[in-house]
């Protein structure tokens, strides 16, 4: 079969032509902007979640008696593990910071802090100045003594739990359980348990995190 | 006017070539980068200039090279990098859904950035989770293993065509008849009732290696629930995988705290290698006008185990996950997709050849368009390339030191320096070939903090 020359030179000019115009209408690499990260659904916590979660926790702890000591007075209160298990990076502070801050107001408690799940919530200033009892450049009496901390009556620790399920075609359903312990220390009982949910239905394209 | 078109064509090509990824040689960049890995040669400079052409591939490869080199806190910084182009891609294709990159057809794939694998995905998260872990950072290292779980989710969900029909032919095949009609004493069977079922079909598709270590994982940070789980999802995709099944009786008996214990887990030999294929069409038999019309297709091709096995103590390690059989799993579902490319690409290089022949005999017409297919005609075969053939694991009590790792032959791979008995353990080791392996030691500080 002979193939004739205009034969080719359509073929060529379909080629060329679909190529140049596929040129034309794409690229090679978008970067989200500014213009459609609106587009991009964030799955993650953001700091509304938080601060309605512990809102929740706030307000179910201060109704629930939980802190109102018999015969009156104080609790001690020492911040436990806060359990991140969940696929983002989370500052469990966010959680935690908004709770402290209630109980405090509240009255019915005060919070250590020369004790507690992790060390970052501890404050190393109580135990440095401790470590000036022998240095002459400090007044002695204005050093804290021994046996002045004060020990825990309850421990706060807590869970941020997820579960990730795909609904339908193209949806992932997101769910976070902020789940928070107030247990006391010398029994081991939990006074005072509260579970958040935040809910998130976002696209399965991407991960959530 | 046609030299004016003419110079256009050429000053477009040049420009096209000139600083895209399209001529790099990858091949020699990650046979070098190989040679590096073998050699221990822990500087990254090299891999930082990389990183600049090609980050997604070199954040990888680069990850996993710092990982070897003991140098964990450079190792999750590469991944997190790494990690943060995934997201940025999967966030493109939200946006913009699937299209055809043009530029693959008009030049080659290797002028896109290199998009990644789900199992290299996968295989992130979980060498971050171990970063992480050997770094004593538990709480991070849970996040990890937690995005590579989340991640094997969405692998079988990629994969969800393919696992039906792999069960539909299961269901149809001789097998499937004959352990139904197996009896209920079996031990095999009885252990986990209705563990023949599709998620045997799964280790392929998945990775069960990433499944077990996030639940050994747990297991180390007394998560024992979790744990529990996890080994019972790692045997219902390998349902005679004993080690598993003595590791999960150890929380179903609830000894988890009576006796402390050491695992092995070793990565053994070189996962598949990408290579080049080309084929040549005779297009000269039906013009004079075509000089070439050549397709260059990725292949893969099997390498070398390491040692077969090794043995802690007197305990053989025996196969989780075959890395090779994950890669070519993957490899095969995209290379339609990949074969239409290369045939597209193919076919607009003859076209480039046929129109600058027929327009600009005078200039060298087809030679030029000869010289840009031979200089473009390059299949993809960029990879994380330090991923092993296949995982093994083995366990035994701590107590039990020294603790020698020995060769298939019996002589001493390695001799544990002491650990602390009040607590369970790791020892990670990979050997890519004979003689060269790395170890690595998890031990939990029992006063973890963050």
């Amino acid at each position: 079969m002979k193939i004739t020359k205009p034969f080719y030179k359509t073929i060529t000019a379909i080629t060329l032509g679909l190529t140049l115009t596929l040129v034309g209408c794409s690229s090679n690499v978008e970067y989200v902007t500014k213009d459609n990260a609106e587009d991009a659904v964030t799955l993650g916590l953001d700091n509304q979640d938080f601060e309605q979660a512990a809102q929740e926790s706030l307000n179910s702890l201060l109704t629930s008696n939980a802190l109102n000591k018999p015969g009156g007075g104080r609790y001690v209160v020492a911040i436990g593990k806060m359990i991140n298990d969940t696929t983002i990076r989370i500052d469990t502070d966010m959680l935690v910071k908004k709770i402290r801050i209630g109980m405090l107001q509240s009255g019915k408690a005060v919070v250590t802090t020369a004790v507690a799940g992790d060390n970052k919530n501890v404050d190393d200033l109580i135990y440095d100045v401790r470590e000036l009892r022998d240095n002459d450049e400090f007044k002695q009496q204005t050093i804290a003594g021994k046996g002045t901390l004060y020990a825990p009556d309850l421990s706060l620790t807590g869970k941020i739990a997820q579960r990730i399920a795909r609904t339908g075609k193209n949806k992932q359903l997101v769910e976070y359980y902020l789940q928070l312990t107030l247990t006391d220390i010398k029994s081991g009982l939990a006074y005072w348990e509260n579970e958040s949910v935040v809910r998130k239905l976002g696209s399965n394209k991407s991960t959530a995190w | 006017m046609k030299e004016l078109i003419f110079s256009f064509i050429i000053i477009m090509s040049l420009m096209t070539l000139n600083g895209c990824n399209a001529l790099n040689n990858y091949k020699k960049d990650l046979n070098h980068y190989e040679q590096q890995f073998y050699a221990d040669d822990c500087h990254y400079s090299d891999i930082k200039d990389k990183i600049e052409r090609d980050p997604l591939l070199w954040s990888l490869n680069g990850g996993a090279l710092a990982y070897h080199c003991g140098d964990y806190q450079k190792s999750i910084e590469f991944f997190d990098t790494a990690e943060a182009i995934f997201k940025q891609q999967e966030l493109e294709l939200e946006i913009k859904g699937a299209e055809r990159s043009v530029l693959s057809i008009l030049i080659n794939n290797n002028v896109n950035n290199y998009r990644g694998e789900n199992y290299e995905k996968i295989m992130m998260n979980v060498y971050k989770g171990l970063d992480f872990m050997l770094l004593d950072d538990f709480d991070n290292a849970r996040i990890e293993f937690n995005r590579a779980l989340d991640r094997q989710r969405r692998a079988g969900e990629y994969f969800q065509k393919e696992i039906t029909e792999a069960y539909q032919e299961f269901n149809r095949s001789r097998v499937r008849s004959e352990v139904s009609m197996l009896p209920n004493s079996s031990s095999e069977i009885t252990d986990y009732e209705g563990d023949i079922t599709a998620q045997s079909i799964y280790p392929d598709f998945i990775n069960p290696f990433a499944t077990y270590m996030s639940g050994l994982f747990f297991y180390l940070d007394n998560d024992y629930s979790k744990a529990s789980d996890l080994f019972k999802q790692t045997l219902r995709m390998l349902p005679n995988q004993q080690q598993v099944k003595r590791d999960l009786n150890l929380i179903e008996q609830n000894s988890t705290k009576k006796t402390h214990y050491v695992w092995l887990i070793y990565e053994n030999g070189q996962g598949m290698l990408k290579q080049s294929f080309t084929y040549e069409f005779p297009a000269y038999l039906f013009t004079n006008k075509v000089v070439s019309a050549q397709v260059s297709l990725p292949t893969i091709e099997q390498r070398s185990t390491s040692y077969p096995y090794l043995l802690l103590n007197e305990q053989k390690t025996t196969e989780i996950a075959n890395m090779d059989s994950i890669i070519q799993i993957e490899f095969n579902k995209k290379l339609p997709a990949v074969y239409t490319d290369a045939m597209l690409n193919m076919a607009s290089k003859v076209a480039i050849q046929y129109y600058l022949e027929d327009n600009f005999a005078e200039y060298g017409g087809k030679w030029i368009g000869l010289f840009y297919q031979l200089a473009t005609d390059k299949a993809d075969i960029r990879q994380w390339r330090t991923l092993p053939k296949n995982f093994q694991i083995a366990r035994t009590k701590l107590a039990n030191q020294p603790i020698n790792i020995y060769k298939p032959d019996g002589s001493i791979l390695t001799t544990i320096a002491p650990l602390s008995t009040d607590r369970d353990a790791i020892i990670y080791i990979k050997s890519d070939i004979i003689d060269h392996f790395k170890v690595h030691i998890i031990q939990k500080n029992i006063n973890y903090h963050q």
